[in-house]
C-alpha cells in the first residue's frame, strides 16, 4: 500500500492515508502523550438503506432496523467471547449504527496492535446462526421500548415522519418491535455480505503510535475472503418530494412541559463538496440569528417562551437535508409562529460583517478544541467522510464563507411551505 | 501527559493548582466553590449559578456576556452545582483555545477577566438581584426539577435515592425542591451569595499548556475573593441500621420497567478494603463482561441494560435496569443470586483481572481529557485522597480476589424500587 502524508498547519496535525487493493480506506492520525488509542472500522450502511439492488439487478426490501439488528450479531463469535478477548487486552469495545453507517470500534491503553487486529478480525467474519438470532430479539426488544419512553427520542423521529414522505429516515434506528421479528438469520447474512465489503468500509485510527504498524497490522489481519468480495452496494432510494409528509404532527406522553421539533425540509442536489460549504453557511446563520447570543434568543427567554434547550441542528448528507429547532416551550405553537416570521425577516437581509466575523471566530475555536478529544476527531473525521468530504479542510472551507453567500444560501434553505412542527405533552395539557 | 503539578495558597482557604500538560490545545479553568448539601440552600445556590449568566456589571445583558464570549473565539463559560455525596460545589468551568493556535496573545488575561466579572460583578439593582431576571430563572428551575420524571432512567435513580435516604441530606437533589425554590428572595439570595464568596472553600484549578509564573500572577490579579471565617464541612454518614428491606413501587405510562435497587457498601473511602469494594461493584454489574450483564442479558434476554454503580462518598451502591413487568421477581431472583455467587468465592481470576483493567484504564485515560482530569483532581482532594495517579493503579493492580470476596460480604440490600407500567382500562 502506497501510504500518503498530509499536514495542517493550522491545527498543527499530521493525517497518513492508504488504499488497499481491495478498495478499503486506511487513516492514520498519531497524536503524541495521549494514553488512550482508539480504532473505527466502518462501513457506509445504516438504518436507511433497507432497500437495494443485488447482483441480479433485482430491488431487495429487508425490514426496516436490520443494519442495527446486524450492529448487534457481528459479535457472535465462533468461540468465546469477544467482549471478554478484548476486555482482557484491556479495551473496551462498542458499536453504532446511524442512518448512514455502521461502526466497530475500540479503545485501549496498551495491547493497541493485538486490539487492531481483534476488531479487523471480528468484524470480517461473524457468526449469526438461527438461534442467537433469536436470542437477540428479546434483548433488542428492550432497547426499542427504551427508547419508546424517551420523549426527546420520540418528537424527534415524528419530526423526521412529518418531514419525509419515503425516506428510510422516517423509522427508528432499531426498527420497530413487529419489523424486528421478521428479521431472519438468511436477511442478516445477505445485508452482511453485500454492505460490508471494502470498498464500502474504511478504518480510522487515533492514538500515540507507529503509524506504519498501524498499516502493516490492518494489512495482515485482512482476511483472503475479505478482500475477495467485489460488491460496492447500490442503495435504491425512492425520490423525495419538495413538499412535506404533515405539516404537524401531535403524540401526547407523560412530559412536564411540550416538547418540539420544528423541522425544514430542503431537497436541492448540490456536490458532497458545494453541500459541505453550504452547511457552514446555514450553521453562521442559525449560530447568529437563533444561538445565546443572537437578539432572537435573548428576547424569547425573557419572554418565557424559550429556554436554553432551545437549539438548532443542521443535517446533511446526500439522501438527506433538513434544518432543526428543538426544545421545551409552554407554547410550541407560537414559537413555531415567531420562528417562521424570524425566518422571512432575515430573508429580507440583515447579516452584519461584525457578527461574522464573531461567529467564524466561535467556530474556529471551537473546532481546535475538537482535537482535545480523540473521539471528537475521530467521529467527526468519520461522520463527514461518509457525506464525501474531509473535516480537516474545516479551517479552510469555514473562511470562505462571506456574506453573500450565506445570505443566498439561507433563503434557498429554508422554505417555510416545507417546514413541519412536532409537539409532544401530556394529556391534561392538550385540554387546556 | 500531565508533566508537572503546582499547588499555591493564594489566600485563605483559596488554593490555585497549575497542571501543565503541552499535549492539549485549549486551557480551562475550573473554579471549584465547596458548600455542604442542605435542604435550606440547595435550591439558592442552584439559581445562583443560573442568575450570574444573566449578566455582570460590565455586560449587563446575557447577550452581550455570550457575545463577548463568541469573540474571544468561542470560549466556553459554564457555571452549575455538582451534588459530591452530601456536599454540594458550585463550579465555574471556562475552556478556551490556547493562544498559539488562535494568534491571540492575551486570551487568557481577558478570559479570566470574564470570569471573574461573572462571579465576582453580578449585575445588581439597588444593590440586589434583578427580580425580573430572578422570577424568570424561578420559573424555569422548578420546571427543571419537574422535568425529572422525564427521562425515566434518571427518574427510576433519583426516586430510589429519594426512598432509601429519606432521613439523610443526600435525599436532596441538586436542584433541591419546589418548595423551596418558591420561597427564594433576591435580598437574601443576594446575602447567601456573598455569604458564599467570604465563607466557602475555594479551589481554582487550571489545566493546559500554560506557563505557572504567568498564570499566577494573572490570577493573583483578576480573580480575587473576599474572605471571612471559613466554614468547615461534615464529611457523610455511611452506616444505616436496617431493619427490613423496603419495598417501594409506582406506576407510570412507560413502555418498559424500571428496577432499581439500593444497597448500603458499609465501606469507607478511607477504609483500606476501599478499592476491593470498588471491583466488587464492577465483576458483578461494571459493564459488558459483568456477572449481571452476562446472565440478566445475554443469556436470558430479559434486558438491554443493567449495571452496578457505586457512590464513593455515601457508600451507597445502586443495580439499574430496564425490563418487562412480569419478569421483575426473576431479574431480582438473579441480581441476589449473582451477589451470593461473589459472597462464596465465585469470581474467576480473568473475571477479576478484566475489573481491574477497565478501572486502572479509566484512570488512566483521565489525563487525556482536561476536564476529566480536573474533576479527578478535585474528587482526589475531596476525599484527601493521593492524587498520583501511579499510586492509585497500583492500590488496584495489588488486590486479590479473597478481598474482594470478603469486601462483597459487608455489602446490605436496603430498598428495592420497582417502576412498573401503568394498565390502561378501557371505557373508564
Amino acid at each position: 500500500m502506497e501510504i500518503k502524508k498530509q499536514y495542517y498547519k493550522r491545527i498543527n496535525e499530521t493525517i497518513y492515508q492508504a488504499e488497499h487493493d481491495s478498495g478499503l480506506k486506511i487513516f492514520v492520525l498519531p497524536k503524541k502523550d495521549f494514553r488512550k488509542k482508539h480504532a473505527y472500522f466502518m462501513t457506509k450502511y445504516g438504518s436507511i438503506f433497507n432497500s437495494f439492488k443485488n447482483e441480479k439487478d433485482e430491488v431487495i426490501e429487508k425490514p426496516f432496523g436490520i443494519a442495527h439488528f446486524l450492529e448487534h450479531k457481528i459479535f457472535e463469535e465462533d468461540e468465546g467471547n469477544i467482549f471478554e478477548k478484548f476486555a482482557l487486552l484491556g479495551a473496551d469495545v462498542n458499536a453504532y449504527t446511524k442512518f448512514d453507517s455502521t461502526t466497530y470500534n475500540f479503545s485501549t491503553l496498551d495491547n493497541f496492535y493485538e486490539s487492531l487486529e481483534l476488531l479487523v478480525n471480528f468484524v470480517q467474519k461473524p457468526h449469526i446462526t438461527e438461534e442467537n438470532v433469536e436470542k437477540e430479539k428479546g434483548i433488542i426488544e428492550q432497547e426499542i421500548k427504551m427508547y419508546l419512553d424517551n420523549a426527546d427520542w420520540k418528537v424527534y423521529f415524528n419530526a423526521l415522519k412529518a418531514i419525509y414522505r419515503k425516506n428510510g429516515i422516517r423509522e427508528d434506528i432499531a426498527g420497530s418491535v413487529e419489523s424486528i421479528q421478521e428479521i431472519t438469520k438468511d436477511d442478516l447474512i445477505e445485508c452482511y455480505n453485500y454492505f460490508y465489503s471494502p470498498k464500502n468500509m474504511i478504518i480510522f485510527a487515533i492514538g500515540d503510535f507507529d503509524e506504519n504498524e498501524v498499516f502493516t497490522t490492518i494489512e495482515k489481519s485482512l482476511s483472503e475472503e475479505y478482500v475477495m468480495r467485489k460488491s460496492l452496494p447500490n442503495v435504491v432510494m425512492e425520490k423525495e418530494d419538495e413538499s412535506v409528509n404533515l405539516k404537524e404532527i401531535h403524540e401526547y406522553m407523560d412530559v412536564s412541559q411540550p416538547k418540539f421539533i420544528f423541522g425544514f425540509k430542503d431537497i436541492t442536489k448540490f456536490s458532497d463538496k458545494e453541500l459541505f460549504k453550504r452547511s457552514f453557511a446555514i450553521k453562521i446563520a442559525l449560530t447568529s440569528f437563533f444561538g445565546v447570543s443572537s437578539k432572537f434568543y435573548n428576547d424569547l427567554y425573557e419572554e418565557g417562551l424559550i429556554d436554553e434547550s432551545f437549539s438548532t441542528e443542521h443535517s446533511f448528507s446526500e439522501y438527506y437535508h433538513h434544518t432543526i429547532f428543538g426544545g421545551e416551550s409552554d407554547n410550541p405553537k407560537e414559537l413555531y409562529k415567531r420562528v417562521l416570521d424570524e425566518i422571512n425577516h432575515i430573508k429580507k437581509g440583515g447579516f452584519s460583517e461584525e457578527s461574522l466575523i464573531r461567529t467564524k471566530r466561535k467556530f474556529t475555536g471551537r473546532y481546535i478544541a475538537s482535537f482535545n478529544s480523540l473521539q471528537s476527531v475521530a467521529s467527526l473525521f468519520t461522520d463527514y467522510y461518509i457525506k464525501g468530504v474531509n473535516s480537516f479542510e474545516y479551517l479552510d472551507v469555514l473562511e470562505e464563507i462571506s456574506i453573500e453567500y450565506i445570505e443566498r444560501v439561507f433563503k434557498e434553505h429554508f422554505n417555510t411551505d416545507n417546514s413541519v412542527i412536532s409537539i409532544i405533552e401530556s394529556e391534561s395539557e392538550f385540554d387546556d | 501527559m500531565i508533566s508537572d503539578i503546582k499547588i499555591i495558597e493564594i489566600d485563605k482557604s483559596v488554593k490555585l493548582h497549575l497542571i501543565k500538560s503541552e499535549k492539549f490545545k485549549t486551557d480551562l479553568i475550573g473554579v471549584y466553590i465547596k458548600r455542604p448539601l442542605k435542604e435550606s440552600e440547595a435550591s439558592k445556590n442552584a439559581i445562583l449559578t443560573r442568575i450570574l449568566e444573566r449578566g455582570t456589571v460590565n455586560y449587563p445583558t446575557a447577550k452581550e456576556f455570550n457575545e463577548n464570549l463568541d469573540a474571544l473565539f468561542g470560549a466556553i463559560l459554564i457555571s452549575d452545582v455538582h451534588k459530591y455525596g452530601e456536599k454540594h460545589v458550585f463550579q465555574f468551568k471556562m475552556q478556551i483555545p490556547d493562544k498559539k493556535y488562535v494568534g491571540a496573545e492575551k486570551i487568557f488575561e481577558e478570559s479570566i477577566e470574564i470570569l471573574n466579572e461573572l462571579i465576582n460583578k453580578p449585575f445588581l439593582v439597588d444593590g440586589m438581584f434583578n427580580e425580573v431576571y430572578l422570577e424568570q430563572e424561578k420559573k424555569i428551575l422548578i420546571q427543571t426539577i419537574k422535568a425529572i420524571k422525564d427521562d425515566k432512567i434518571n427518574y427510576a435513580l433519583h426516586q430510589c435515592i429519594e426512598n432509601m435516604c429519606e432521613n439523610e441530606n443526600y435525599r436532596i437533589s441538586e436542584n433541591g425542591s419546589i418548595e423551596e425554590v418558591q420561597k427564594i428572595d433576591s435580598v437574601s439570595l443576594y446575602n447567601h451569595y456573598k455569604d458564599v464568596l467570604k465563607t466557602s472553600p475555594i479551589d481554582i484549578c487550571i489545566i493546559g499548556d500554560i506557563d505557572f509564573d504567568y498564570t499566577e500572577k494573572i490570577i493573583r490579579e483578576k480573580l480575587v475573593f473576599e474572605r471571612d471565617e471559613i466554614i468547615s464541612i461534615g464529611r457523610e454518614k455511611t452506616y444505616k441500621n436496617i431493619k427490613e428491606v423496603k419495598y417501594v413501587e409506582e406506576s407510570m405510562d412507560v413502555s418498559q420497567a424500571k428496577l432499581t435497587l439500593g444497597y448500603r457498601t458499609n465501606i469507607r473511602y478511607e477504609d483500606e478494603d476501599y478499592e476491593a469494594s470498588v471491583l466488587f461493584a464492577s465483576v458483578l454489574g461494571g459493564g459488558a463482561n459483568s456477572k449481571l450483564f452476562n446472565e440478566i442479558r445475554e443469556e436470558k434476554s430479559l434486558s438491554y441494560y443493567i449495571y452496578a454503580k457505586l457512590d464513593k462518598f455515601k457508600s451507597i451502591m445502586l443495580i439499574a435496569s430496564g425490563i418487562n413487568t412480569k419478569d421483575k421477581e426473576e431479574v431480582i431472583k438473579l441480581i441476589k443470586s449473582n451477589i451470593e455467587k461473589i459472597q462464596n468465592g465465585g469470581i474467576t481470576k480473568e473475571e477479576l483481572d478484566i475489573a481491574k483493567k477497565s478501572i486502572i484504564s479509566s484512570l488512566e485515560s483521565r489525563g487525556d481529557y482536561p476536564n476529566s482530569f480536573i474533576n479527578y483532581y478535585y474528587d482526589q482532594r475531596l476525599t484527601r485522597k493521593k492524587i498520583d495517579i501511579k499510586y492509585v493503579i497500583e492500590k488496584y493492580t495489588n488486590i486479590t480476589i479473597e478481598e474482594v470476596v470478603e469486601a462483597s460480604k459487608k455489602i446490605e440490600l436496603d430498598i428495592i424500587h420497582f417502576i412498573k407500567e401503568k394498565v390502561h382500562v378501557n371505557g373508564n
